[in-house]
């Protein structure tokens, strides 16, 4: 057998490997096809995309399934492949609140956690969406994706159960529309 | 002590070669190639240094065999060859360690019937199930209901993916339900297994009235129901 030969031979060896390992432990080389795995697996979705973010090794991926909102994350391993991270279902709009949200966090990066805060905007009139962290910072969104908002912030602290303290909503002329808070 | 005029020739030759692990197979053929004429030289009544030196000038101009050689065996080649051998040898001892061995494991340490599990002495019944679902690619297939005296009942299933691909666990396999109207709340399981996952779902204080269980999955807009007759009220049988 000649050299070039034995070198396809060896590529043909590594590329089925490299398949294999790919499927076995769940590698992607698009964030969103790991993203669609993860649905699949978990039996929920598909959802409709509607925004994309980075956050330090990763992806966040808001979308729409049916009546549920969700925010998967999807994490970047070996430089360029994909493997999915967590949250995939996403929460059931609750259409009589003027939004409809939850929070989530993602694993410890750098000895930082990444946290966020998304959900649904049932009440066409609101203009601005604002939480109040638990150490009083304020951190708004006035550009909605669709009807979806997404406000994403890096903590140290990994203690705090919920991270934000309020939530508001706002319309155009600065009136609170929706307020929670969180003990 | 200098070289001999064979030993020159060599040096001389392989100097050309820039893919190292091929010199030693080249300095082989060509040693072989002088003593073969060195051999035939010897034969026509020449003497050994002689003869030598004559098998040396046949063979020729050391540098045009040195940079043909080289040619032949390109280094750029060769060391695309041996970095890809050494990839495969990796990947594969790797391939042995991470899938290979754990699943042989699985195959071999999961292959154990969670049936068996629960002791006879506490069973009331058991039922063999062939009642098999689809949730997207994944299969799930009932096998077994064994019921206890303790009014635990035990649902068997077995389960797997098509896709082939890493993914979520399965979770909850729905609601557990009777004829009767009770739904239950599903109280602990366990799994075995590799790529056919054994599971097993064990529900309390299930109605010892019931004739039917009910399995009811309902979640994002993916549903199944399967309805399992039971031998339920006096025909209890052991076996």
């Amino acid at each position: 057998m000649s050299r070039l030969k034995k070198i396809l031979r060896n590529i043909i060896i590594l590329a089925v490997i490299f398949f294999l390992y790919t499927r076995l432990f769940g590698l992607f080389l698009d964030p969103l096809t790991a993203h669609e795995h993860s649905e699949r697996s978990i039996h929920y979705g598909p959802s409709e995309v509607v925004h994309v973010e980075d956050f330090d090794g990763g992806k966040y991926i808001l979308g729409k399934y049916d009546n549920w909102v969700s925010c998967n994350t999807v994490h970047r391993v070996l430089f360029f492949l994909w493997r999915f991270g967590n949250q995939p279902i996403g929460f059931e709009n609750d259409t009589a609140k003027a939004i409809s949200y939850t929070w989530g966090t993602s694993s410890m990066v750098n000895s930082n956690q990444n946290h966020r805060v998304y959900g649904i905007i049932n009440d066409d009139s609101i203009k601005k969406v604002e939480i109040t962290l638990a150490d009083g910072e304020i951190l708004t969104q006035t550009d909605f994706y669709e009807d979806l908002f997404l406000i994403t912030w890096k903590s140290s602290n990994s203690n705090d159960r919920w991270p934000i303290k309020i939530i508001r909503a706002y319309n155009s002329g600065n009136k609170i529309i929706f307020e929670e808070e969180h003990p | 002590m200098p070289l001999s005029k064979k030993d020159n020739f060599l040096e001389e030759v392989l100097s050309y070669i820039k893919f190292p692990f091929d010199r030693d197979d080249i300095k082989k053929e060509l040693e072989n190639h002088i003593l073969d004429k060195t051999e035939f030289y010897t034969e026509q009544g020449y003497d050994e240094a002689q003869a030598e030196e004559l098998s040396v000038r046949d063979m020729g101009d050391a540098v045009v065999i040195g940079v043909e050689l080289n040619k032949q065996h390109n280094p750029i080649i060769g060391w695309v060859w041996q970095i890809t051998n050494a990839l495969v040898f990796l990947s594969v001892i790797c391939s042995i360690f991470m899938i290979a061995l754990p699943m042989a494991g699985t195959l071999f340490s999961g292959s154990g019937n969670l049936v068996d599990t629960i002791p006879s002495s506490n069973i009331v019944y058991k039922m063999d199930v062939n009642e098999q679902v689809r949730l997207d690619d994944r299969t799930i297939n009932f096998t077994h209901l064994i019921y206890e005296k303790n009014k635990n009942m035990n649902i068997f299933y077995e389960h797997y993916t098509t896709s082939l691909r890493g993914g979520w666990s399965f979770g909850t396999i729905g609601e557990i339900k009777d004829n009767l109207g009770n739904t239950y709340f599903v109280g602990s399981g366990g799994s075995r297994g590799g790529i056919k996952n054994r599971s097993i779902r064990t529900v309390e204080n299930f109605s010892e009235e019931a004739d039917t269980l009910i399995i009811d999955y309902d979640y994002y807009n993916r549903s199944y129901r399967v309805e399992i007759p039971l031998p339920a009220g006096d025909k209890y049988e052991q076996t």
